[in-house]
């Protein structure tokens, strides 16, 4: 299991390496100059040209790139052209605010949507599942904008419950942790209802019954864990995806979080600002996808064989056989 | 078979219905059947005759809302399994009456041990104590032929035959007085086949469980069954000891069909003897018998009117217009 | 048992990063004595030396002090320059500072800070002060400043942001970091720096003017203006720039909001490519004076007005706003004459119409002004193709290698002197990338530029501002259209709000009503 995981980290290397590239040479290639979106469209010449020189701008592409990652394999990220401090640093004050959205979110997704599909399910054709679906298709059309602005407007300044712009203290993160959650929460629903459903028509769950155990039992000892599966991979997805995702929450919200910076970023073309972000976010999304994996292991047995070595999955095959 | 037989199940004018959006299915139409303790009875049947619903709805696990008993009455010893609350059949279910799946590679399920899932039924019905569920938990399985050390393992760490071992160990942790096992070897291959019905058999004699053993296979019937009730369209239309079935000389064309359609292993043959035409559409309710449009032998009145039971010899009957006059002898 | 774990190290995860992210804890709003100020972008510097764009000057122009300082009339007084004298011919300045000013750091401003301060501005913006070829210190309490020669409004050039003192020796010890750690001499000291987030002020309790009534000032960065807003109307923030037009009715019909409003320094303006592209081709506007004449008379610019800009600011019929020095107030600039418009289509020899691409960035500032043209000359038979460009894009295309025919942009007045837009924007020696970029070259036009910054002549400044007016108008190489308001949402009960026409604030009067 060690090595499977050794495996997969080192895997992750040439990824993101090859990420860093493809951005690099996106960000370099299209037309603008850092320099005159930084400072200012009628800037003095000179002073443009000097920070030209000061970013590296005006040498050949490749080289710039060589020099970048040269610094990048030593640790050293770079600093943005936008805002002077170290790339890594930005991305550490950054990183929590992110986290705590996206992790909030999608957990919240999780402890509500997780429950509701599963009673739609258990109860298909009732009130609760009709509910439940219609809820989750009206989550899945109402734009993040939307639904953070109105929560906004009526949260914030009509009743005066929570303040308008997060990131300050931890009752800003409210509600942005919820307008998350309402779209995250229709798809969880939704997965759940799938998964529960077919497991449910499972010869295992039959037989279950035949052995007389107590219904909610039969649900949540047979049907809840094998439903699991697809639940925890939109989950863990999610919030890997979400590391870069919440732009659109962030901007409503006015919260300096990761998606914040890398808008910010982009748009004047700071590139080891955008590099490196995008090579955090990947080496991240990468890594919730091993979490993924090993929680796979633990919840469904069946792939724990596919991660064991050759040698162990011969010895194991041969005691199988009667 | 014994003189002093105790009759363990009764089932009288058994009717179950599935209602889908697009159709209602007639599945079981007026089954009779009765079972007594300790025998092996074999139900009999093609594909769709009714045989698995007839078995579901012993033990009330027909689907929630699509499956209904529309008539009928199902005795179970001193229980009334129509009129029985949920708590009553829960009770039951595992413990008086168990079941044994068909298809040993999806009725475990792939999450739990094997020994988690044997443990879970005697959990259900009362054995609470960690040493006594072990010590019996490695009792079925050596009494299946299963090393007690691989109640560890996952069921997908096992071969098919092993699995439906597994699934008998399940059905027999509690001791029940019936066992329902439901086309038990299908899916297996025939030496496993064989290994599997010698082990049904002598755990039968050593723990006297009657048994009804729903399957297709006529081959496995003489093996295992004290007696056979044939199966069409949802009702029984002949029943008798094995031998009766086998030896004697008057039966339901059904029946006769049946026999026939069997590879002869002594003779050469070009082609087989299927009996012509298919079951009747589950969805329309049949006026006369069910088996006219097949029936190399069927009259106006067999297309007219339902057959009534005949008794040919003692326990031996047959639901036939061909009989009509015979029994008046 | 492993689940359970599982859920407890997933809280803790949870908690922990909620803890750090939450630093600072800081209630927003109306605390004390505090304003909290948002800004819809980050400004870049607090280096005054440096900084070139609107929101970077707010926090800069509170952090520092300008040589000079303009009064809310146009009006010059001095600032940190007490007193100064010029010679004969005007190209010599002779300057007394004044004493007794420390910076934040502690140290004192000496004339050393101001003469490496202004070296630094003449270098950094030689578009604008180039005219400057040497500082140096007379004395302890002067220093003088030569002159190319006799270049009239640079005494407004002194008061502007850039023209701000810094400490030389926090400067020259860290040239880089000082954009952020300033080091100033103005009301307010420079605290912290949240990155993205906000920028927090504090007063300076040793301001050689006097007391400063707020005691902390924060710029708190909110991109989205339905937030800013939405939080300006809870209370969270207490004041926003760049309010849009659409907000107008919300925030006058709000009593807890009052919105201050004074018409800009920037003249949106139809520009044309009066020259080549950058592979040498000449732009179809360039040496085609009737049909530039075409597009100019086919536009009413009261309709455009009202498209653009729901009628909040007048339209202009001069290439300046109306508060330059000089400024012809009589002036007939309103060309608007279809039937004549349609004749010099014709003349230009596109009597069958015309299709032509029109270039903006993606900003409503650019796009509705863009498309409000668009609509005017379809009278004419004018189709415009309007392609929006990012802003990066923009630049490189338009500004810097005039791949255009004709755009949206805008002539900025940064003082009271037609020099202030005029030179950078008409004058042919500064063709070049993002300075004359509609390559208007014309010596009539140059002479009355140059003129106007070398004369002391009152009249005869007047004299080349409508000049330049009636050349502008007569060979259309632009068509102004009006200048945008410049507007301040603020809460109703601060007083001392300004907001000037280039959005430059001064935080140093503002307070709050009920404060003592």
């Amino acid at each position: 299991m060690l090595r499977y995981i050794v495996k997969r980290l080192l895997m992750m290397i040439p990824i993101i390496l090859a990420i860093s590239f493809i951005i690099f040479s996106i960000i370099s290639l299209t037309p603008g100059d850092p320099a005159q979106l930084i400072l200012g469209a009628d800037a003095d010449p000179a002073l443009l040209e000097a920070k030209r020189e000061e970013w590296g701008l005006n040498d050949n592409f490749l080289v710039r790139y060589v020099k970048y990652i040269g610094g990048v394999i030593t640790g050293d990220f770079g600093e943005s052209y936008r805002t002077g401090n170290s790339v890594l640093g930005e991305i550490a004050s950054r990183l929590p605010k992110t986290m705590v959205i996206a992790l909030g979110g999608i957990g919240l997704s999780v402890l509500v949507g997780v429950p509701l599909g599963l009673i739609s399910a258990v109860k298909q054709y009732s009130f609760i599942d009709y509910f439940a679906r219609v809820l989750a298709m009206l989550l899945t059309a109402i734009p993040a904008f939307w639904l953070g602005l109105m929560s906004l407007l009526y949260v914030c300044l009509k009743w005066r419950l929570l303040p308008a712009t997060g990131g300050e203290s931890w009752d800003g993160f409210i509600l942005p942790i919820l307008v998350l959650a309402a779209s995250a929460t229709a798809t969880q629903t939704r997965t759940t209802r799938s998964a529960v459903l077919e497991s449910i028509r499972q010869d295992y769950v039959k037989m279950a019954r035949a052995k007389g155990v107590k219904e909610s039992r039969v649900i949540f000892r047979h049907v809840l864990r094998n439903s699991m599966l697809p639940v925890i991979t939109i989950a863990g997805m999610n919030i890997g995806v979400q590391m870069g995702g919440t732009v659109v929450i962030e901007n409503v919200f006015a919260i300096a979080g990761m998606g914040n910076f890398l808008v910010n970023s982009v748009r004047v073309k700071d590139a080891p600002a955008v590099v490196g972000t995008l090579m955090v976010v990947a080496a991240f999304i990468a890594i919730m996808n091993l979490v993924v994996d090993l929680i796979y292991t633990v919840v469904d047995p069946r792939l724990k064989t596919q991660y064991a070595t050759a040698k162990k999955r011969v010895k194991r095959q041969l005691r199988t056989t009667t | 078979m014994s003189e002093n037989r105790e009759k363990l199940l009764e089932i009288r004018d058994l009717s179950v219905t599935y209602l889908t959006d697009d159709a209602t299915l007639y599945a079981v139409n007026g089954l009779d059947l009765d079972l007594y303790r300790g025998e092996t009875l074999g139900l009999v049947g093609e594909t769709g005759a009714g045989k698995t619903t007839t078995a579901t709805a012993i033990m009330r696990l027909l689907p929630d809302r699509v499956g209904k008993i529309t008539s009928g009455t199902i005795q179970f010893d001193d229980v009334d399994i129509t009129a029985a609350s949920d708590a009553e059949m829960r009770a039951i279910r595992g413990r008086r009456i168990s079941m044994i799946f068909q298809d040993p590679m999806t009725c475990l399920n792939p999450v739990l041990t094997v020994g988690d899932q044997i443990s879970e039924v005697l959990e259900t019905h009362g054995i609470r104590d960690k040493h006594e569920l072990e010590s019996r938990v490695d009792e079925m399985l050596s009494l299946v032929g299963i090393p007690p050390e691989r109640k560890k393992d996952y069921p997908h760490q096992f071969s098919g035959g092993m699995k439906q071992r597994v699934g008998i160990a399940i059905a027999l942790a509690c001791e029940p007085e019936l066992i329902l096992a439901d086309e038990p070897t299908t899916a297996l291959d025939v030496t496993i086949q064989a290994q599997v019905l010698a082990l049904m058999k002598e755990l039968r004699e050593k723990l006297n469980t009657a048994m009804l053993l729903i399957t297709h296979d006529l081959g496995v019937v003489a093996e295992v069954c004290d007696s056979v009730a044939i199966m069409y369209a949802g009702e029984v239309i002949e029943y008798g000891s094995v031998e009766q079935i086998f030896y004697n000389e008057d039966h339901h064309p059904y029946t006769k069909g049946l026999f026939g359609s069997i590879p002869s292993m002594s003779e050469g043959q070009r082609r087989l003897h299927p009996i012509d035409g298919l079951m009747p559409d589950p969805s329309i309710q049949i006026e006369g018998c069910a088996f006219a449009d097949r029936c190399p032998h069927a009259t106006d009145l067999c297309r007219a009117e339902k057959p009534v039971t005949h008794t040919l010899e003692e326990g031996h009957i047959v639901k036939c217009h061909l009989f009509d006059k015979k029994e008046v002898e | 048992m492993k689940r359970k774990i599982c859920f407890l190290l997933c809280l803790a995860m949870l908690l922990s990063t909620a803890l750090t992210a939450c630093g600072g804890g800081d209630e927003g709003g109306s605390a004390a004595n505090e304003v909290v100020f948002a800004v819809p972008s980050e400004p870049t510097t607090m280096d005054a030396l440096t900084a070139g764009e609107r929101i970077t000057y707010l926090p800069v122009h509170a952090i520092h002090d300008t040589l000079l300082y303009e009064n809310a009339d146009g009006t010059l007084s001095g600032n940190l320059v007490e007193s100064w004298e010029m010679n004969d011919d005007g190209t010599e300045y002779t300057m007394k500072i004044r004493e007794g000013v420390k910076f934040h750091g502690g140290q004192d401003m000496t004339v050393d800070d101001v003469v490496f301060s202004l070296q630094k501005t003449v270098e950094n913006f030689s578009g604008q002060y180039g005219v400057i070829t040497s500082v140096e210190a007379v004395d302890d309490t002067h220093f003088k400043f030569t002159m190319e020669y006799a270049f009239s409004p640079i005494l407004n050039l002194l008061a502007l942001t850039n023209a701000s003192v810094v400490c030389k020796e926090t400067y020259e010890a860290d040239p880089e970091g000082y954009g952020r750690k300033p080091n100033g001499t103005g009301p307010f000291k420079f605290v912290e720096w949240v990155s993205g987030d906000r920028i927090v002020l504090e007063r300076n309790e040793n301001w050689w003017k006097g007391e400063v009534p707020l005691e902390k000032l924060t710029f708190r960065i909110i991109a989205e203006e339905a937030t800013e807003l939405i939080a300006l109307e809870a209370g969270d923030v207490d004041a926003y720039i760049q309010v849009s037009e659409t907000n107008r009715s919300t925030i006058e019909s709000n009593p807890d909001l009052k919105m201050y409003s004074t018409p800009g320094g920037q003249v949106y303006t139809l520009a044309f490519n009066n020259g080549t592209y950058s592979n040498g081709e000449e732009s179809i506007f360039a040496n085609n004076k009737a049909l530039r004449q075409a597009i100019c008379y086919s536009i009413n610019k009261e309709d455009v007005v009202a498209l653009a800009i729901d009628n909040s600011a007048p339209p202009l019929y001069t290439p300046f706003p109306n508060f330059i020095a000089n400024y012809p107030a009589d002036f007939d600039g309103n060309v608007y004459n279809l039937d004549e418009a349609k004749a010099k289509l014709a003349e230009a020899g596109y009597a069958d119409g015309l299709t032509v691409t029109i270039k903006t960035t993606t900003q409503s500032g650019y796009t509705k002004p863009a498309e409000a043209v668009m609509g005017q000359v379809q009278n004419i038979g004018v189709t415009m193709e309007l392609e929006q460009l990012e802003r990066g894009t923009y630049l490189q295309e338009v500004y810097n290698n005039f791949d255009y025919d004709c755009t949206i942009w805008a002539v900025s007045c940064d003082y009271p002197n037609m020099d202030s837009g005029a030179y950078r924007r008409f004058y042919s020696g500064n063709i070049g990338p993002a300075n004359n970029y509609m390559q208007i070259n014309d010596p009539e036009l140059d002479d009355a530029i140059m003129t106007n910054r070398t004369t002391t002549d009152a009249a005869e400044q007047a004299e080349c501002v409508l000049r330049v007016c009636e050349i502008i108008r007569d060979e259309s190489y632009c068509l102004p259209l009006y200048a945008a308001m410049t507007n301040l949402a603020a809460n109703a009960d601060l007083e001392g709000v300004n907001v000037n026409y280039g959005s430059v604030v001064d935080f140093s009067t503002w307070s709050w009503a009920d404060a003592e």
